[in-house]
């Protein structure tokens, strides 16, 4: 789809799917146009051009059908400041159509799994920025919908509060299909297992995760703990494997002198994992452990929205 | 969903915004204490307290400045209804509810005439107190609140429309009372001109000459066919306003 406000162009033929019952990232800088998207995936907006498909049907000409099943938490929660807590979950169930017999059932299902009964008898103009939240979630909760978009639910909160959102976002998983936008990268890497990174409106990356990683991770990075390690093995190690390995040391614990880290880098082509453990045998290392280190989310939604990833894309593609 | 709910639930929540605040028990007080030095002038400076007299001196005078004032009152009643909505980003909510577009509109709508009706009450105060001292044209008093009641019917109208347009209740409110004075103005500068078919175009055009018929007591079926269509064309025009946030 695309999206034009009086000739800007905020969204340019956006192309991207979310699976059934999973919680799928969508990663962008700000004013990239993540919120625009969101807004045209819900409804409250019309693509300049393009369609959008939910379970198959077009949600244009749909619409009234297909608002039942969509949750959408905006990036300013939609709240009434002068209601109480438990009075606005009860008024957005009823129009929301939850059935009047089960109203009161549901509002306390969603305040308990929301954490808001504490304080579902306050106003909600004088609730903390993190109940605020939860109360934004609990209204796109509330009428149980199948789909739920949640445009930076994490924005503005303490750790504690962060922690708290991801708990509850964790247990919609597998239930409804998520969309979530965050700046919180390392909240993505936990929840999601798929994502969409945008800039400028544009997709530029769009999958699963491991795809994404080893499209950016060009060497594959490794940590290895070693007792009796010196400047003698290290050089040895270089002349044994050359270029084709990279390796730096440090001392782990000035106190604990015999414990090294090595940082080991290899291509991502040949494993010569085995080769480095015997090498280190032979040389009465102590191994105490060997683990490989993926790349982070924070690091490709760098390099993703760098400009020099986008040119290579549309270089890729023009290729093509 | 079911028609009714949607409207009575929006409605209801308004009505409980409208009632948390403190401007309708200000603006209902204010109101009732001017009509209220009104009519306590109109009948002092009465010369024959004679049933007649006291239609043509007292009640009808008294009506048209009720309408006068609610003028001023509904662009302050109506100024919030959809602008703050629009601020606080909750009318997202409302489009992304079970209730269509015309559910919305009409909740507000009802809520905007709850509250002006509100107001209106308490000046039957005034015809009461005339009643115990023998009068009773009641037939008057009846056709000039129905008069009332739908100029503020189209000064509601107005005012929603004006508040879809804006995230700021204060221009809404500014809008409103211009359009509506504007209207008003613009009769009186066309009767100036003495040109016979502008003048019955615009007068038709105008809500106080629709107001005056009912005020008379002399109801015609023009009069509720400009209501009705002009409450049409208003409705159409907010629809088409809120839709263009789509757009």
């Amino acid at each position: 789809m695309t999206k034009e406000f009086a000739q800007i162009k905020a969204v340019t033929n956006m192309t991207f799917s979310v699976k059934k019952g999973s919680i799928h990232g969508f990663l962008g800088p700000n004013g990239s146009g993540k919120s625009t998207t969101m807004k045209m995936i819900c409804g409250l907006l019309v693509p300049s051009s393009g369609e959008v498909l939910v379970e198959g049907l077009k949600l244009e000409t749909h619409f009234d059908q297909l608002k039942r099943s969509i949750g959408f938490l905006p990036e300013n929660p939609p709240l009434y400041q002068s209601m109480k807590v438990k009075e606005y979950i009860k008024f957005v169930a009823g129009i929301r159509g939850v059935p009047r017999s089960k109203v009161k059932k549901r509002v306390e299902t969603i305040l308990t799994q929301c954490g808001l009964e504490k304080v579902m008898g306050r106003r909600i103009g004088n609730l903390s920025l993190g109940y605020t939240q939860k109360v934004g979630v609990a209204q796109a909760l509330v009428h149980d919908p199948e789909v739920v978009l949640l445009d930076e639910p994490t924005r503005g909160l303490d750790p504690e509060a962060v922690d708290e959102m991801r708990k509850l976002i964790m247990e919609l998983k597998g239930e409804r299909t998520l969309l979530l936008s965050s700046h919180l990268l390392n909240e993505v890497q936990n929840l999601c297992s798929e994502i969409t990174i945008i800039k400028e409106g544009k997709v530029i990356q769009n999958g699963s995760l491991s795809e994404i990683r080893s499209l950016f991770q060009q060497q594959r990075s490794f940590k290895v703990e070693v007792r009796k390690f010196n400047e003698d093995i290290f050089k040895a190690f270089r002349v044994k494997f050359g270029e084709s390995l990279n390796l730096n040391y440090e001392k782990k614990n000035e106190q604990k002198s015999e414990e090294y880290l090595l940082n080991l880098k290899m291509p991502k082509t040949d494993d010569y994992r085995s080769e480095v453990c015997h090498f280190l045998v032979e040389k009465n290392c102590e191994l105490l452990s060997f683990r490989e280190e993926s790349i982070g989310v924070e690091e490709i939604f760098r390099l993703a929205t760098a400009e020099g990833i986008l040119k290579e894309n549309a270089l890729k593609e023009s290729v093509l | 969903m079911n028609l009714l709910r949607g409207i009575i639930l929006t409605t209801k929540k308004e009505l409980n915004d409208y009632f948390g605040s403190p401007l309708v028990y200000i603006l209902t007080g204010l109101f009732n204490a001017i009509i209220g030095w009104l009519f306590f002038n109109y009948i002092v400076s009465a010369k024959n307290l004679t049933l007649l007299n006291l239609s043509h001196s007292v009640l009808i005078p008294l009506f048209g400045n009720i309408n006068f004032l609610f003028l001023f009152l509904v662009p302050l009643l109506s100024m919030k209804l959809f602008s703050e909505e629009k601020k606080h980003q909750t009318l997202d909510l409302l489009f992304l509810s079970h209730l269509n577009q015309t559910q919305i509109i009409f909740s507000k709508f009802l809520a905007g005439l709850f509250i002006s009706l509100f107001i209106l009450s308490w000046t039957i105060v005034f015809p009461i107190i005339l009643g115990f001292s023998g009068y009773n044209d009641w037939g008057l008093v009846i056709s000039s609140y129905l008069g009332l009641v739908f100029s503020i019917i189209t000064y509601l109208w107005v005012g929603l429309f004006c508040s879809s347009l804006t995230e700021n209740p204060i221009i809404s409110a500014l809008t409103t009372f211009c359009f509506l004075l504007g209207m008003m103005l613009m009769v009186l500068t066309v009767n100036a001109t003495h040109i016979e078919i502008l003048n019955t175009f615009f007068q038709y055009l105008s809500s106080p000459f629709h107001y005056e018929s009912f005020s008379r007591g002399s109801i015609k079926s023009y009069n509720l066919v400009y209501i009705f269509s002009f409450s049409l064309f208003f409705y159409f025009l907010t629809s088409k306003s809120l839709e263009s946030r789509r757009w």
